[in-house]
């Protein structure tokens, strides 16, 4: 998947402990109440993170030591000389990716968990990039990546939670987001108004236009607190998820737990849904393409969808690439392009009358495409349209969307199933080292 | 604008109550078929079928207005042609023109209902081509800035009222040396060397009949 951003898998490297790894029965209590296999459940454990800081980080350790199935791990920063104030890090890794640091530090403690890692924006991944996780963990510094985070798992079905803090009033925070009940709460249902303007919060200036550079700030919040707070809000977040996935005690979906340390009281509250919440909260259904998706058309897509090919409602969203409906070049009115263009490359396109390159315009530009302003090219391959290779297309009417993913194994057969705990599809990173998750 | 007399009236209360004009036959068309594809959560949808709705209106009663197409599946996106006098330089070193009409892309962003939005994010000028304005962009496809930020929830018809502004001149920023608005040195320095051109008209948006020349 060239020049797209993705997960990579981390390689074991070679191991300096002596004798085998331990077993996580070794240490596995009995919890009392636990109805479940509880081995057997972490063994298949799939938990994407978004954040490996002060309290990602930590909380990525615990469910490293766990040894599930699979973790998925991303932050687009690095370690600065302030981090060693609250991260659990060393001197020498200041200036390292915090996602690569500690992706492997995870695989070193658990080598059978198959450990991916992203050093970018949670916004430029692909759609499903969490779709065979089974939960989603997040611990942002930033409103913005909260509510893309949450938008991903109200989409695609998961539950979310959520640790951040306070430091100034030693406060640790976990809120889950029961997303897969019918009341779902997502992040967006809680904020406030400022909030949400924060979360959408762009900063540049007409002069930072004039050279082509945009200067984005994304309502950052820096985390400032001391390290024992941090590494509270990750360890009560981890008895959260043990609690969720083991069945322990009441049911934790749709709640909020949080500690003061200044009266060393736990409160718990319920989280509600907001009906007029920004954000959709409307889900997937999730299918695999039988065939490579740029060989289909997008009224292929439709068929498979189950969504009739000339409804008005109609759209698609090719991941990784936006619709060019025109651009301008050296003829007098914009010339028609009608065609996909990656939107990490951003590939010239030429005119046919005039020879000059096409520009593209932020007025034409448009990541999903209505059917109904696709013309012909309803009926073309995708390839033909300039979709050289994309994870996944998104077939979408007012109340209905189907993601249709690449296949897994374009040599195995998958029939549209949506994701569920006991149908689980195979991931896409099993083609690349051949091991599958146990 | 329209070959024929505008015949709806402007509402008693003025532009606040765009709501109340009566959409004619094409124009509930328009927002019909728009309506069918429009997307995204509900207060977004809503709004978006509300401000198409003042676009139609508005461009029903100023009869300077069109609205070619109009589409709410994301952003609101609307093609108009806006009858301003446009200044243009074709030539580096010739004469100025000024064309009659203007083609705009106009976007209104989800963003833009609830956060201050940079200027530039929301007019495009399609057409004519090589305008010659200091708040049109000439690398990024003649995008128009209105200011250095607009604030959160800015209805749409301030942004064709301050867009009318913005090109006949009637409100421009021309100084070199702040650089919020200025998209265009060359342009904001020329302009500033010919003030007398300025504004290139003096009519409201509204043509009404008392102030018909």
């Amino acid at each position: 998947m060239p020049n797209q951003p993705d997960f990579i898998e981390l390689k074991s490297e070679a191991r300096r402990s002596r004798g085998k790894p331990a077993q996580r029965s070794a240490r596995l209590p009995r919890f009392i109440g636990c109805s479940v296999d509880a081995n057997a459940v972490l063994s298949g454990l799939k938990i994407g993170v978004v954040g490996s800081g002060s309290v990602g980080g930590r909380i990525i350790t615990h469910l490293a030591r766990l040894k599930p199935a699979a973790l998925w791990i991303a932050d687009p920063k690095s370690y600065k000389e302030e981090s060693c104030l609250t991260h659990e890090i060393e001197p020498r890794d200041v200036g390292r990716s915090k996602a690569f640091v500690t992706a492997r530090r995870c695989k070193a403690i658990s080598p059978g968990t198959c450990v991916f890692v992203f050093d970018g924006l949670v916004q430029d991944l692909p759609m499903d990039a969490f779709a065979d996780a089974d939960l989603v963990v997040m611990a942002p510094d930033n409103l913005p990546a909260e509510r893309e985070v949450g938008q991903r798992c109200l989409h695609l079905g998961k539950n979310l939670v959520h640790a951040s803090l306070h430091g100034e009033t030693l406060t640790a925070q976990i809120r889950f987001f029961g997303i897969t009940g019918e009341q779902g709460v997502c992040p967006a249902c809680l904020f406030s108004s400022e909030e949400w303007s924060m979360s959408q919060q762009t900063q540049f200036s007409c002069e930072g236009f004039l050279d082509g550079k945009t200067d984005l700030h994304l309502g950052e919040l820096p985390t400032v607190s001391v390290g024992s707070i941090c590494s509270l809000a990750a360890d009560l977040a981890l008895n959260q998820i043990l609690r969720f996935v083991l069945k322990l005690g009441e049911p934790v979906e749709n709640s909020l737990a949080e500690y003061c340390g200044f009266t060393n009281r736990i409160v718990t509250s319920r989280l509600v849904q907001n009906p007029d919440c920004h954000c959709e909260h409307s889900r997937y259904s999730i299918a695999s393409s039988l065939k490579p998706l740029a060989a289909s058309t997008l009224c292929d897509l439709a068929n498979a969808a189950g969504i009739p090919a000339y409804s008005a409602a109609l759209a698609f969203t090719v991941d990784g690439y936006d619709w060019i409906e025109a651009g301008t070049c050296k003829c007098p009115e914009p010339s028609p392009v009608h065609r996909f263009v990656a939107r990490a490359t951003r590939k010239n396109l030429g005119c046919a009358k005039c020879r000059a390159p096409i520009k593209t315009t932020p007025f034409f530009t448009q990541r999903s495409v209505a059917a109904h302003s696709l013309g012909p090219a309803l009926n073309q391959p995708l390839d033909m349209l300039g979709v050289a290779s994309t994870h996944c297309v998104l077939v979408s009417t007012s109340d209905n969307a189907v993601l249709i993913r690449r296949p897994a194994n374009p040599q195995v057969v998958h029939a549209p199933t949506c994701t569920t705990r006991a149908t689980r599809q195979p991931p896409r990173w099993q083609i690349q080292n051949g091991r599958t998750p146990k | 604008m329209n070959a024929e007399k505008n015949l709806t009236p402007i509402p008693p209360a003025g532009l606040r109550a765009l709501s109340e004009v009566k959409l004619n036959t094409h124009h509930q068309k328009l927002l019909d078929f728009a309506t069918l594809t429009c997307g995204g959560a509900p207060v977004w949808r809503h709004r978006k079928s509300a401000e198409g709705r003042d676009l139609l209106a508005l461009a029903q009663i100023s009869n300077r207005l069109r609205v070619e197409w109009l589409d709410l599946f994301a952003d609101l996106r609307a093609l108009v042609h806006m009858e301003v006098p446009v200044p243009c330089l074709p030539k580096p070193n010739g004469p100025l023109e000024i064309a009659p009409l203007a083609t705009l892309g106009i976007t209104y962003r989800q963003e833009a209902m609830l956060t201050a939005t940079p200027g530039p994010s929301f007019v495009q000028i399609l057409a004519p081509r090589s305008v010659w304005h200091a708040n049109v962009s000439v690398k990024y496809g003649q995008l128009l800035c209105l200011g250095s930020q607009l604030p959160a929830g800015i209805p749409l018809r301030e942004i064709v009222l301050m867009t009318y502004g913005a090109l006949s001149m009637m409100t421009t920023q021309l100084d070199l040396l702040d650089p919020a608005g200025v998209l265009n040195p060359g342009a904001a320095d020329w302009w500033q060397r010919n003030t007398k051109l300025i504004p290139l008209s003096r009519e409201p948006f509204l043509k009404t009949p008392e102030v018909k020349p």
